[in-house]
């Protein structure tokens, strides 16, 4: 199948969350975290503000968030959800004058 | 052009200046930068999309990024 590539490369699917979209792209383990990044943003082709964004593991409820660390060393695999998506949301508080705040 | 006639786009294109970005001529203020010629609102992060300054951009893969975003994907 397509995973049976002789360079080691694999596929890891990326869901771009703002653009409800999941490309495919094709990496290595030995590709770091902002290699990914900059790979993904290429592929998309959408002149867009991306600098909020960041990639986010849901299943290890974490951000990856050192760009010089590797998919190998965070243990990302092919079998990995991933999301790129903005580190800043809108959040609902309530205050304890119980207001509600957005 | 060197005694010849050319349309705008291809007088510029002759002599270097159209704009590596838009591709359309550059009358006016030209940013020069990885060998390449830029109108100055088109020499553009390519992360976040902000307008860059000759000698403050830093470059990846012959892409130009900000100081932050390139500190954010590279390191």
């Amino acid at each position: 199948g397509a995973s049976g590539q002789v360079d080691g490369s694999w596929e890891l699917k990326i869901l771009v969350t703002d653009l409800q979209v999941e490309p495919t792209l094709r990496v290595n383990g030995d590709l770091h975290i902002g290699g990914v990044m900059v790979k993904l943003v290429e592929s998309l082709d959408i002149a867009m503000d991306w600098s909020d964004h960041a990639l986010w593991w849901p299943e290890k409820n974490r951000w990856l968030k050192r760009s010089r660390s590797t998919l190998d060393q965070y243990g990302v695999q092919a079998d990995a959800k991933l999301h790129f998506t903005p580190m800043h949301k809108n959040l609902r508080v309530q205050l304890p004058d119980l207001k509600i705040m957005d | 052009h060197e005694g010849l006639p050319y349309c705008e786009t291809h007088y510029h294109q002759k002599r270097g200046s159209l704009c590596a970005a838009c591709q359309k001529p550059i009358t006016g203020r030209c940013i020069t930068a990885m060998s390449k010629k830029f109108h100055p609102e088109h020499f553009v992060c390519a992360f976040c999309l902000k307008q860059l300054n000759k000698g403050t951009f830093k470059e990846q893969n012959d892409r130009p990024y900000c100081h932050p975003c390139f500190v954010k994907l590279f390191g």
